[in-house]
């Protein structure tokens, strides 16, 4: 049995009963979607790949209580977003920074061209800059739903609020955001 | 709809997420409206500036990193998680819960129902005194009991109010079973109960006053009741501490006055008794004040079901002569018979030397 056939919930089960190897199988399925999650809310690939082992790290010693209430995926989103947003006052207090690396070199996305290329790099760069300027609550409801393109439903599951305050709380996120954003690309362009 | 209610819902709009009448309401108005219209196109490129955002690779080893750390930490699994890993619970909590407590409280209920039958087995199993079942020789209550009396200690057998239970204990079950089962009788006896109503107490067999126990049932049980009037009477002395005390003795629900009936084998067992006149005439000085005139040897309590009074009464009229007798009303009768209580029987024995 491959391990992609294999349901969350049973890796869980494994881990509760000491095979810490089925953790490997949960890592592996989880962990691009955790990473960019962190990634995009710290701006930083360093703090994100560290906070991100964090994450899973902190879900390895925590599965013993873990009672499959909810989806093993959305409780991993939670304890993602508590680590990022912990690591993400302690980079505020150091000033926010930009992406420092390349992304163009890490995307898995289509070949692009030198000019466009340049480009999405400044775009990229001006939507992470005012995504690491929203707060915490606003930037998280951002992500989960546009980014992650979750459901209400499971965004509400994740942020523990009903779907009502999801919806509002997300008009006003990207309401911030499209100021955010307004100002950046003014500024850039001004710059230009 | 105005432009306010527009661009507060414009995110909703977007999401595709208000119902059909909203959607078309909004859809309109954005028609029309020039300045919402802008909202709303910046509204879903800013979105889309999020959606486009690539996804980023992990650090190359990022799994194999975690997994050499999680595999130097160790996980806290409840006891209980583990020692049920395989078991896959489909019932809540709060269902197993309720399935375990009343498991429980049927535990407790038969605990105690067992405790009570092994108390009632007390009062009612020990029916030696009974001729019918000493003769009866199937019958393992009768044949049990009085070898535990002759177990017990002479102090222990002394004349006391309390009840002498000491038989029941092993065969509690069985006798309660035998009570059951034994036949009903629907004789009236006696005139209307002048004895007031009491509940069955813990006896099958009491000793009162100065009155001595039989020390072994064999003598009581083969010999019939004459024989275990006479021979065992006095063989033991009672401790002073067993003393009657005239506040316990219990109030009988009926009550005889028998006088012995020399019996043909008597001879045999003289010399048995031979060496007890000295407590006999201890004993008849003690009873002096009993209601009948001559001299009471010896007061004995059964505890009889009511259903088997009536063989009780005749087989006590076969081993002596009954020259008195209170005993229950026709009504009383058949409220004992009815609610299956024992009835508390007093006997006393006069000297057959009197007659």
């Amino acid at each position: 049995m491959g391990s992609d056939s294999i349901s969350d919930a049973t890796c869980v089960r494994r881990i509760q009963h000491g095979d810490t190897d089925a953790f490997e199988i949960l890592v592996r399925r989880h962990e691009k979607v955790i990473f960019n999650l962190v990634y995009r809310m710290l701006g930083d690939y360093d703090d994100a790949a560290e906070t991100a082992q964090e994450v899973f790290l902190s879900a390895y010693r925590a599965i013993g209580k873990f009672r499959g209430e909810a989806n093993f995926s959305t409780w991993l989103y939670r304890i993602a977003i508590n680590h990022a947003n912990t690591r993400r006052k302690t980079v505020n207090a150091r000033q926010h920074r930009l992406v420092p690396i390349d992304e163009a070199e890490l995307v898995s996305e289509t070949q692009l061209g030198p000019a466009e290329t340049l480009e999405k790099k400044e775009i990229r760069e001006r939507v992470q800059q005012a995504l690491n300027e929203l707060e915490p609550e606003d930037a998280t409801v951002i992500l989960l739903r546009d980014l992650q393109d979750s459901p209400y439903e499971e965004v509400a599951r994740v942020l523990n609020v009903p779907v009502g305050t999801v919806k509002s709380r997300l008009h006003r996120a990207r309401q911030a955001l499209k100021s955010r954003l307004a100002l950046h690309f003014y500024a850039g362009r001004k710059a230009v | 709809m105005n432009c306010q209610e527009v661009q507060t819902q414009l995110s909703d709009y977007l999401d595709q997420s208000l119902d059909t009448i909203r959607l078309k309401s909004i859809e309109n108005h954005l028609l029309s409206c020039i300045p919402c219209r802008a909202e709303a196109e910046s509204l879903v490129d800013c979105i889309g500036q999020i959606r486009d955002l690539p996804m980023v690779e992990p650090p190359p080893g990022f799994a194999q990193r975690v997994m050499a750390h999680a595999r130097e930490t160790e996980i806290q699994v409840p006891f209980w998680q583990r020692l049920f890993f395989n078991v896959k619970f489909t019932l809540p909590v709060q269902a197993s819960a309720v399935v375990l407590i009343a498991v429980f409280a049927v535990l407790l209920y038969q605990r105690e129902t067992g405790l009570q039958k092994s108390d009632r087995g007390v009062t009612t199993a020990p029916l030696p005194p009974l001729p019918a079942l000493t003769q009866d020789k199937t019958n393992p209550v009768a044949d049990a009991a009085p070898s535990n009396v002759t177990k017990l200690p002479s102090s222990a057998r002394a004349n006391n109010t309390r009840p002498v239970n000491a038989p029941a204990f092993k065969n509690g079950a069985q006798a309660a079973a035998q009570s059951v089962a034994a036949a009903k009788s629907e004789k009236v006896v006696g005139d209307a109960g002048e004895a007031p109503r009491r509940p069955p107490i813990q006896a099958q067999e009491v000793a009162t006053g100065l009155e001595p126990l039989r020390p072994s049932a064999e003598s009581f049980g083969a010999g019939g009741v004459a024989g275990n009037l006479e021979q065992p009477l006095f063989r033991a002395p009672f401790a002073a501490d067993r003393a009657l005390s005239p506040f316990s003795d219990p109030i009988s629900d009926v009550e005889f006055v028998v006088r012995r009936k020399p019996p043909a084998r008597r001879d045999q067992k003289a010399s048995a008794a031979g060496d007890t006149f000295s407590h006999r005439a201890e004993t008849e000085t003690a009873v002096s004040a009993a209601p009948q005139n001559g001299s009471v040897v010896e007061v004995r309590w059964f505890n009889v079901p009511a259903d088997r009074y009536e063989q009780f009464r005749k087989e006590l009229m076969a081993e002596a002569t009954i020259e008195s007798e209170k005993g229950l009303g026709s009504a009383e009768k058949e409220f004992a018979l009815k609610s299956a209580r024992d009835l508390l029987i007093k006997v006393m024995v006069l000297s057959p030397a009197e007659r």
